[in-house]
């Protein structure tokens, strides 16, 4: 039979093979299976599978310490949230705690030390062995020593036992300085006396009066449980807050009253209050050599004050007569972003207040005990920048494995000597294009054991533990460990030895034989006496676990005589004439604290996605401010001052102070400082700006 | 506890005067709902944000200028919720059993008629694949699902917590669940209280008694989509400014 | 003429053949477990319940395939005679390893499934949907869907998606079917996350 296959054939198949197809399942299945392949893409990150739990630590990213619970998958923590029941942060965690689970992630983590040239569009870094490293830094200390140049290690968490191990290294050498970037405010206040009285903190949870000058209390400084406290005594009338500060910053927005002074007239209104408070006779405490002081604040009455800071006189006569009568009553002001005199201003009222040594005031807090302070090995005394003459340190040393203290950059700059080194040990790379850096990798938050100490805005001192959760990536080295192995490189060996866990172990033993304070225990919600405890091994497990020890409030019989003089040099604050047109460029301190450390990259979802950009620098302008200038909001503009110009996209807010510019950018604030004047501290002045259309 | 008559319908109510604006919430949902963070041409429209922070002024000129921040995520709304009226695919659904507007992802097809429709601006666009910093990827919530571009996704009250809840309700035998035992993550991570969660089926219930208070409020309840989320403050002004008419699309100012 | 109809016929039935034979066998991939277990043994032999492996968490969680550390609570060495254990001890307890089982039930992530309220609250057993699984005596070759990737098991075992038993299919529409009956709300974020 003959088998002629024309094209008809082949479609009658075809034909054939179509009906067939639709009488089995293929098409259904293929197209239900199909839809199910496009959902499944392998490139979607799936979450992992394992056990839930919850584990309990306590977070370093500052001081606050704030007890927090860790939802963990199988070993991953995936979410944070705050222990309800921990007296230190009653459950709060502020938004950087949040999500600092993913910092471990962060795409500018360091992985390997290295040394980062210090001339700008230089070759960059360069990716070093540890040993290497150390050999490097130690011949550069030993240079400093051989040629009597300082050798300083800057601490930004003082009272814990590794800087204990920096005060040892520092006496260990010819020239070495401890020197500690605290609350510089505190720091001055101490010094107004004949001797410092002690650690001081402001006691903000019993204070019935705040006067704050700038300071975020209401948005993340201190513990985030400030807030809710804040509403709680303000709602039965036990609290009032008074923020005295240019812009209106959400703490301002809050607070029972914003005073808004004119940029960096902060000490102006603080001595303008004092005249009041001493004039008016609304407190007087015999014991007090203050001649000198009232006599240089003759010059700052009211009316020259109105004047200065742009505020009615009432409200200045208003301020100081709740300030001395509104008892306790505390002033602050955030150290990082003010001048020395502004700082010495404000202290003075805690002075003339006499709140210094009682509760609701600034109190003296005890100091922790440390086996190591105790050692044979000596200590070095603390410095502070200040002290030091420019230009004279060849070696600094920075530890900044853990975040939440602010260094002043322009302060650093000038101390250093023009062939001078800088090494720092943090998680991420910070750039300070002024010098060449050697970075060491440091844990990140969850990764190691850790201690916490201190509590600027609390009665008492804490000390709690961070306990590690995850694994440690290979080649980080802790405070402690940096410490033993820079002194044995560089032969300095009065360091006490011991893993670090050895070390804080000692220190456990060192407080639970002191028998004073309370411990958190943070498994069972309960705050109980310390001697309830059994054993230093019972305080290392309740701290290991989300816990804290509270020491008890030091009661101060008697302070040191008060000398008043550190003011004496108030007549150097700049006195900003009321000139209409004159613009004034004000570097936003918001979030400078956390510059050293990098912020999740979900951070941006707080700054509506943009304003982590290269680009993204803001400059918020009086909406008046801005018509006058012909700008619209979102337009592109140059910052000129004397010292440089930029670029920035405007924003126009109606809360602005008019003839203000506020310039913030998350990426970029050296380049803001950088258009900034200086004062002789390295604060940074309001300078005058144009701006212009681009 | 929750009634065994009537069904729960969850809803919030959020203190204004309360709220400092800190941004808790908005990365305590991206956390817990596995946001990813922004693509790097992302933009305020296009990064995807189911809780965020918006700031209201008293429209005063300097220096009584005063503003309130107040958190803005789905609003869950009761009646004609518009976005589930106009999807094709069905991907949304106003769950009767609990209340909630639910958005389920996998069945969007992305044609974004429900983003038109939401007076709130509350629903967001996957413009990109999500993609995680080398390692961030393992620390995601199981459960909460991931989603691919092209798909729409906005808050579902943390209902993947209900379902936590209500499992642990079932291994003790107990077909209810104490209020305590279901809050959601922005709630959960608010450090002034500002945002409060429950039943708002249940009178007892603090929500409750907090959302029939003269000083609360809803979002274009011209509207009558009859949210569910409600917002209170003490100052009058607040109540003026959000109530406003409905304006004609200006370019939107939105600030951190 | 009536070779212009086979013609049509030879491709009906040629589509009829790959349809209904080829591509059900073509579609999955044959896959074998990295260990062979039996739950007879376990059951029987070893007198362990359903329970003792797998468990409900107090949190409401279920422990599904245990981990290692379940095996390795008897297992830390060679107790039997079978060889498989021997794989078990050599390649998976001694190197802390765990045991990338392959999944008959393994459902996409946006599913959401709660044991405690079908094991607690509705009562229902495990072969109600697991099958005989749970007395077998070995584990059965694992089909993988090559298109979709999951289990054979999810789409029941015909093609034609005729069910032959209560545990023969787990996709949405077998779980919808079940709620139906029993008058559970089908709402979507019942089964969703």
């Amino acid at each position: 039979m003959e088998m002629n296959i024309t094209r008809r054939e082949i479609l009658r198949f075809v034909g054939g093979s179509a009906l067939g197809i639709l009488l089995t399942p293929v098409p259904w299945k293929a197209l239900d299976d199909s839809a199910i392949w496009t959902q499944n893409w392998p490139w979607i990150p799936e979450p992992v599978r394992g056990e839930s739990s919850y584990k309990l630590t306590s977070c370093t990213l500052c001081s606050a310490s704030c007890g927090l619970r860790a939802r963990c998958i199988g070993n991953q923590p995936v979410s944070l949230s705050g222990i309800s029941a921990h007296p230190l942060n009653s459950g709060a965690l502020c938004s950087f705690g949040i999500i600092a689970h993913h910092l471990r992630y962060h795409p500018a983590r360091l992985s390997r030390p290295c040394r980062i040239s210090g001339k700008a569009g230089a070759s960059g870094s360069t990716a070093m062995a540890f040993d290497e490293l150390l050999l490097e830094v130690a011949a550069a200390i030993n240079d400093a020593s051989a040629s009597s140049q300082t050798v300083a290690i800057v601490d930004g968490r003082p009272g814990r036992t590794a800087s204990h191990l920096f005060q040892q290294f520092a006496a260990g050498l010819p020239n070495g300085k401890y020197i500690t970037a605290g609350e510089s405010s505190l720091e001055i206040l101490g010094s107004m006396f004949e001797k410092p009285p002690g650690p001081l903190a402001y006691d903000l949870d019993n204070s019935k009066m705040i006067l704050s000058f700038g300071v975020p209390l209401l948005d993340r400084w201190g513990t985030p449980a400030r807030t809710a406290r804040y509403l709680q005594k303000k709602s039965e009338g036990k609290q009032r807050i008074i923020q005295v500060e240019t812009l209106q910053s959400r703490t301002a927005g809050m607070a029972d009253r914003w005073i808004p002074i004119r940029p960096g007239t902060e000490a102006a209104f603080a001595l303008g209050i004092a005249h009041v408070i001493l004039k008016d006779k609304l407190f007087r405490d015999a014991s007090k050599d203050i001649a000198e002081f009232e006599t240089m604040i003759a010059a700052y009455p009211p009316s020259a004050v109105a004047e200065i800071c742009g505020v009615s006189q009432d409200f200045i006569r208003d301020t100081a007569r709740e300030f001395s009568a509104n008892r306790p009553s505390v002033a602050v002001i955030d150290g990082s972003a003010n001048s020395r005199h502004a700082l010495a201003a404000v202290m003075a009222l805690n002075i003339l207040v006499g709140n210094v040594g009682r509760k609701g005031g600034v109190v003296v807090h005890r100091e922790i005990p440390s086996p190591v302070a105790l050692s044979k090995n000596k200590m070095s005394p603390i410095s502070t920048l200040d002290a030091i003459p420019d230009h004279s340190i060849r070696a600094m040393l920075i530890d900044e494995s853990l975040s939440g203290s602010s260094l002043p950059d322009g302060l650093l700059q000038k101390k250093l000597t023009g062939n001078g080194i800088l090494v720092s040990l943090s998680p991420f790379v910070t750039e300070r294009p002024f010098c060449t850096q050697y970075v060491i990798p440091s844990p990140v938050f969850l990764e190691s054991l850790a201690e916490l100490t201190g509590q600027a805005d609390r009665e008492s001192s804490s000390l709690s533990l961070s306990a590690p959760l995850v694994p440690e990536p290979a080649g980080m080295v802790d405070p402690i460990q940096f410490i033993q192995r820079l002194g044995s490189a560089a032969g300095v060996m009065n360091i006490d030895s011991g893993t670090t866990e050895e070390l804080l172990k000692k220190r456990m033993t060192a407080i639970y034989s002191e028998k004073r304070g309370s411990i958190f225990n943070a498994s069972n919600g309960q705050t109980s006496e310390l001697k309830g405890l059994t054993s230093p091994d019972e305080l290392w497990n309740v701290l290991f676990a989300g816990g804290c020890w509270m020491d008890s409030p030091e009661t101060v019989r008697s302070l040191p005589a008060v000398r008043l003089t550190s003011v004496s040099t108030a007549d150097r604050i700049k006195n900003i004439p009321p000139e209409s047109n004159q613009l004034l460029l004000l570097p936003c301190a918001e979030d400078v604290i956390y510059r050293n450390s990098e912020i999740s990259p979900l951070m941006s979802k707080v700054g509506q996605e943009s304003g982590l950009r290269p680009s993204g620098c803001k400059v918020y302008l009086q909406t008046a401010t801005g018509d006058a200038l012909g700008l619209t909001d979102g337009c592109r503009v140059m910052l000129q001052t004397k010292k440089g110009s930029m670029q920035a996209e405007v924003r126009l807010d109606p809360s602005m102070m008019p003839d203000v510019a506020a310039a913030y950018s998350a990426l970029n604030q050296q380049n803001i400082i950088s258009l900034c004047e200086m004062n002789q501290d390295a604060s940074l002045q309001p300078t005058p700006v144009k701006i212009q259309k681009v | 506890m929750e009634s065994n008559e009537k069904k729960p319908r969850y809803g919030m109510v959020i203190d204004l005067d309360r709220c400092n604006g800190c941004g808790n919430c908005t990365l305590a949902c991206a956390v817990e709902n596995n946001v990813p963070p922004a693509h790097e041409n992302a933009n305020e429209r296009t990064g995807i944000t189911w809780m965020r922070v918006q700031k209201v002024d008293n429209n005063r000129p300097y220096p009584e200028n005063r503003s309130v921040y107040f958190p803005l995520t789905c609003q869950q709304c009761d009646h004609h919720t518009p976005c589930e009226s106009v999807c094709p695919q069905k991907a949304v659904e106003y769950d009767t059993e609990t209340g909630i507007v639910a958005q389920i992802p996998v069945r969007c097809l992305g044609c974004r008629y429900c983003m038109t429709a939401c007076p709130y601006h509350a629903r967001y666009f996957n413009w990109w694949d999500p993609e995680w910093p080398k390692g961030m990827e393992t620390a995601l919530n199981p459960d909460v699902s991931t989603r691919m571009r092209g798909v729409v996704e906005k808050c579902n009250f943390c209902h993947g917590r209900l379902q936590a809840a209500r499992a642990k309700a079932a291994v003790e035998g107990r077909r209810a669940i104490a209020d305590a035992e279901y809050i959601p993550a922005c709630a959960e991570s608010c450090p002034t209280k500002a945002i409060y969660f429950g039943n708002l089926a249940d009178a007892g219930s603090e929500v409750s008694r907090l959302a029939k208070e003269k000083n609360s409020f809803r979002l274009l309840e011209q509207l009558g989509t009859e949210p569910k989320v409600y917002f209170r403050s003490e100052q009058s002004w607040v109540h003026e400014q959000m109530n406003a008419k409905l304006k004609t699309a200006e370019k939107e100012k939105i600030h951190g | 003429m009536k070779f212009q109809f086979l013609w049509f016929l030879a491709g009906l039935c040629v589509m009829l053949f790959i349809g209904w034979i080829v591509f059900p066998y073509a579609l999955y991939e044959r896959r074998e477990q990295p260990l062979q277990f039996s739950h007879k043994v376990h059951t029987e032999t070893a007198g362990m319940s359903c329970d003792n492996c797998h468990a409900f968490k107090e949190d409401g969680r279920f422990t599904g395939i245990p981990a290692l550390s379940k095996c390795m609570e008897c297992h830390t060495d060679v107790i039997g005679t079978s060889p498989h254990e021997r794989t078990l001890v050599d390649e998976y307890v001694k190197q802390n390893r765990e045991i990338p089982w392959l999944v008959y039930a393994r459902q996409p992530q946006n599913a959401y499934f709660s044991h405690a309220s079908h094991v607690k609250l509705a009562g229902l057993n495990c072969d109600r949907c697991h099958g005989p699984h749970g007395t077998s005596d070995s584990l059965r070759t694992y089909a993988r869907n090559r298109i979709s990737g999951y289990s054979r098991d999810i789409w029941g075992n015909s093609i034609s998606g005729i069910k032959t038993a209560s545990w023969d299919g787990m996709k949405m529409d077998d779980c919808a079917d079940c709620h139906n009956q029993h008058n559970v709300p089908n709402t979507c974020l019942k089964c969703h996350k």
